[in-house]
């Protein structure tokens, strides 16, 4: 599992606790992996959506401008489910071997 | 870098990376993402505009767009560009060395290489600007034509009226005229229709540009200036020719029927660009 799944599989794992605000799944990510530039994240969410496992949706607005919220589609649950089963199968992998 | 500016490069570097209607989406996200961050953050955070549509361009998608924006670059500049080199060989001929060998290589040799294979280069960057710039539109059904291209046809229109009345001396000149016509004179006429043919392939590059970056209608003037190098390069290969079978009777009416269906499919092809 490289790190760009690994940053995938946690945007994934935001989206699958409720629909988000795309500005803040950014910061989100960026606050955990503060080497990682939100440029960097904002691309993977991008290619979700373009791959169908992501879609994004307006918000309603109460005075302010318009926010884009992003949810998890069918096809999104699966990939997340994939993934998370590789990422607990790695972790169960190297507990194996000692490493905590 | 403040924000306004970061978003001006991001705007460029988006709309060269990113097909039209994806790149006016990432950077309406980029307004709200970017809000209220200082010069430090945004570098920081963000890194520069140009890694930032990088990373959001399909490496697939990207190669291919370079692929293509390579190929109408040389057909658009052998012609345009290879003529002004043949003109300055007089003063340029480059020595280097390669395989322990020393070479020499003077331009008119490369220029006359390209003259048979202009055709080509027509139909080629002709047909794939047209089809490429159609699929990848995302203007919607705008009427209005971005500002800059009417000027830039009618320079155009000009540019190739001037490398008519070339022909027309050449192909139909009075006896006076020509008799009339010393060295110098010619040489000037020649080295003002390279001039001439420099000049349209530079405006083509520039619209080549802006019909990625902006409005596909820009390519209207890159099939102009297409049509214009070519038919330039045309009659620069007559003007300059020392091919004594042209004395036959007859010989311009082949010549004048290139020209004339080079100028036009020039235009038909403006015109559908401008659709």
């Amino acid at each position: 599992m490289l790190k760009r799944d690994l940053l995938e599989l946690c945007l994934l794992h935001l989206m699958a606790q409720g629909d988000q605000y795309g500005y803040e799944l950014l910061r989100r990510l960026h606050d955990v992996f503060p080497d990682v530039q939100e440029s960097a994240i904002y691309a993977i969410l991008r290619q979700l959506c373009r791959e169908g496992a992501t879609e994004r949706y307006q918000g309603e607005a109460s005075g302010g401008p318009v926010r884009k919220y992003y949810r998890l589609t069918r096809d999104g649950w699966g990939r997340y489910d994939a993934l998370l089963k590789i990422w607990r199968d790695m972790r169960d992998a190297v507990a194996a071997l000692g490493i905590q | 870098m403040m924000e306004r500016d970061y978003l001006l490069r991001l705007s460029r570097a988006a709309r060269w990376c990113l097909p039209p209607a994806e790149a006016a989406e990432v950077l309406e996200d980029y307004r709200e993402i970017i809000a209220d961050r200082s010069v430090e953050e945004l570098r920081r955070d963000l890194g520069s505009p140009w890694s930032a549509a990088r990373q959001l361009a399909q490496p697939g998608a990207y190669r291919r767009w370079l692929a293509v924006f390579t190929v109408l670059a040389a057909c658009l500049l052998l012609p345009g560009v290879l003529p002004v080199l043949s003109v300055l060989s007089g003063m340029a001929i480059f020595r280097f060395q390669a395989y322990g060998v020393d070479w020499l290589w003077w331009f008119p040799g490369l220029c006359d290489t390209i003259v048979p294979l202009r055709g080509g280069f027509f139909v080629a960057g002709t047909a794939l600007a047209l089809v490429w710039f159609r699929r990848g539109s995302g203007e919607g059904r705008s009427r209005n034509l971005p500002k800059g291209v009417v000027p830039l046809l009618v320079l155009l229109l000009i540019g190739m009226a001037f490398q008519w009345l070339a022909a027309w001396l050449i192909l139909a000149g009075p006896a006076e005229i020509l008799r009339a016509m010393t060295y110098k004179i010619a040489d000037a006429m020649r080295l003002t229709m390279t001039l001439d043919m420099f000049s349209m392939g530079a405006i083509g590059m520039f619209a080549l540009v802006k019909a990625r970056m902006t409005n596909r209608r820009w390519q209207a003037v890159y099939i102009l200036a297409l049509a214009g190098c070519i038919l330039g390069l045309s009659i620069y290969a007559l003007w300059t020719s020392m091919d004594i079978s042209f004395s036959d009777t007859g010989w311009q009416t082949p010549i004048l029927l290139r020209y004339i269906t080079i100028t036009l499919l020039g235009f038909v092809g403006t015109g559908v660009s401008l659709c």
